[in-house]
């Protein structure tokens, strides 16, 4: 029953994204400029850029995918509510004997399934266009080890979620949120650009975790370095999980005062 | 089946219900009737869980179907058929009861409403379709918020003749007292219920 339902909220998804054949152009083509844009800048700044393990196109395009993977359940959290609300569909959703966790929970993957797509896109694209070097199994750790985080960031979603529903207000916390952990863990540039004050943040946040992990394994290919990476996402998981719980419920507990007192402004 | 007692509803400083008791059967048939804004949507959000009560107690352990006013609570995307069965599985209802219910209701339902795209649908097509949502885990208890608005006189005749033989109760909200009084529907003014 429970895959059924991610199925039609998959396919309910994918027309909202892709409502014709000329949305499936547009995204090939967005794609292509946003990929000349690294591109470009790759090699205006690739003197300037001093890691040595990777270069400015491959470190930047690691950074944006990985990003887009793992922010996909914390942006697509506010979206989410604020779409429900409006149409009535989070009401309904109160009544119904399903919990309201599991099918926000299975909205939130089945826009990750969408987001996932745009991966691969993607790489195809600077693979086969713009000459980026990754093998094939480096390619695969690039689009499946952030999924290990994908309890973790769905979570997150429920934190910005919930935040919203108590407030009545915050449409723009999925994309703070966002902001802030990739401007810690160094998505576009190196940590070590940082000051030494905020550097300690680098490494602690959710982002990070899952981010220099698969940058180092792009760089020296150790899997077991990869595997032992993956406990600081366990601990991320479980801190969030508890969290995520005490906001939802309070959050909704406030919602069910007052269902009438939205303002989706930032 | 549904017992309210001493229900009071409170929007900040401004309260909506106060001291409303309510008492429904197995199979009775009730209307509750009042002005705009006295507070029947929020007495029905209340029932179904949506909203909670600032004070008094709800009791129902039977299921409830639910057709709130707001009929544009589906997926754009999906067709009339998709929505049917994805809302079905909020309810734990399987492919076929869906089907059966589809086709027990087909003067309702035409293959526009069940083949075309929720976001194309007129404002009677989504009505038709949030009545069907309603009704398709057959529950114990219906609760309906103005369940006739938007409807041809056609419609109108189906739905009230439908719920006016419905297996279990139903408790509606609507400014049209006369075609449910004529389908043996008790009235009740909400104003007076709300009295205490």
């Amino acid at each position: 029953m429970l895959a059924s339902l991610l199925m039609s909220l998959f396919v309910n998804n994918l027309r909202v994204s892709f409502p014709r054949a000329a949305s499936y152009i547009s995204l090939l083509l967005s794609t292509f400029f946003s990929l000349l844009i690294y591109y470009f800048t790759s090699k205006a700044f690739a003197k300037s850029f001093f890691d040595s393990e990777s270069g400015y196109f491959e470190y930047i395009l690691v950074g944006e995918l990985s990003l887009l993977v793992i922010s996909s359940s914390l942006y697509n959290s506010t979206h989410l509510i604020r779409s429900w609300k409006t149409k009535g569909i989070f009401d309904y959703l109160l009544s119904s004997k399903v919990s309201t966790v599991k099918t926000i929970s299975l909205q939130l993957i089945s826009t990750l399934a969408r987001d996932l797509s745009m991966v691969i896109l993607q790489l195809t694209l600077a693979y086969a266009i713009f000459g980026l070097s990754l093998s094939l199994s480096k390619m695969a750790v690039l689009i499946f080890y952030p999924l290990l985080a994908l309890p973790l960031f769905i979570c997150l979603g429920f934190i910005s979620l919930s935040l919203i529903l108590y407030f009545g207000r915050g449409g723009a916390v999925g994309t703070t949120l966002t902001n802030v952990f990739s401007f810690l863990s160094g998505v576009f540039f190196p940590i070590s650009f940082l000051p030494s004050y905020l550097q300690g943040l680098s490494f602690h946040n959710p982002f990070s975790v899952v981010l220099l992990p698969i940058r180092s394994f792009l760089a020296h290919s150790e899997f077991e370095q990869l595997l032992v990476a993956s406990w600081p996402i366990l601990i991320w998981t479980m801190a969030s999980a508890v969290i995520a719980v005490l906001c939802f419920k309070v959050s909704l507990a406030e919602y069910r005062k007052d269902n009438n007192r939205f303002s989706f402004d930032y | 089946m549904l017992s309210v007692h001493n229900l009071s509803k409170s929007f900040g400083v401004h309260q909506v219900i106060h001291n409303l008791s309510l008492e429904l059967s197995e199979t009775d048939k009730v209307l509750i009737s009042g002005p705009n804004g006295c507070g029947k949507s929020t007495l029905a959000k209340i029932l179904v869980g949506v909203l909670s009560q600032t004070a008094g107690q709800v009791h129902c352990k039977q299921s409830i179907g639910w057709m709130p006013a707001q009929s544009e609570s589906f997926f754009p995307e999906l067709t009339g058929r998709e929505n049917l069965h994805t809302f079905a599985k909020f309810n734990h209802v399987g492919i076929r009861e869906v089907e059966q219910s589809i086709e027990q209701h087909s003067s309702l339902l035409n293959d526009e409403i069940l083949e075309s795209r929720f976001k194309s649908f007129s404002s009677g097509m989504r009505q038709k379709l949030n009545f069907i949502r309603s009704v398709l885990h057959h529950p114990d208890l219906l609760i309906l918020d103005e369940p006739l608005a938007h409807l041809d006189e056609q419609s109108r005749l189906y739905i009230a003749s439908t719920l006016s033989q419905y297996k279990g109760a139903v408790l509606l909200m609507s400014h049209l007292q006369e075609v449910w009084k004529k389908n043996g529907f008790k009235h009740l003014e909400f104003g007076a219920l709300n009295a205490g």
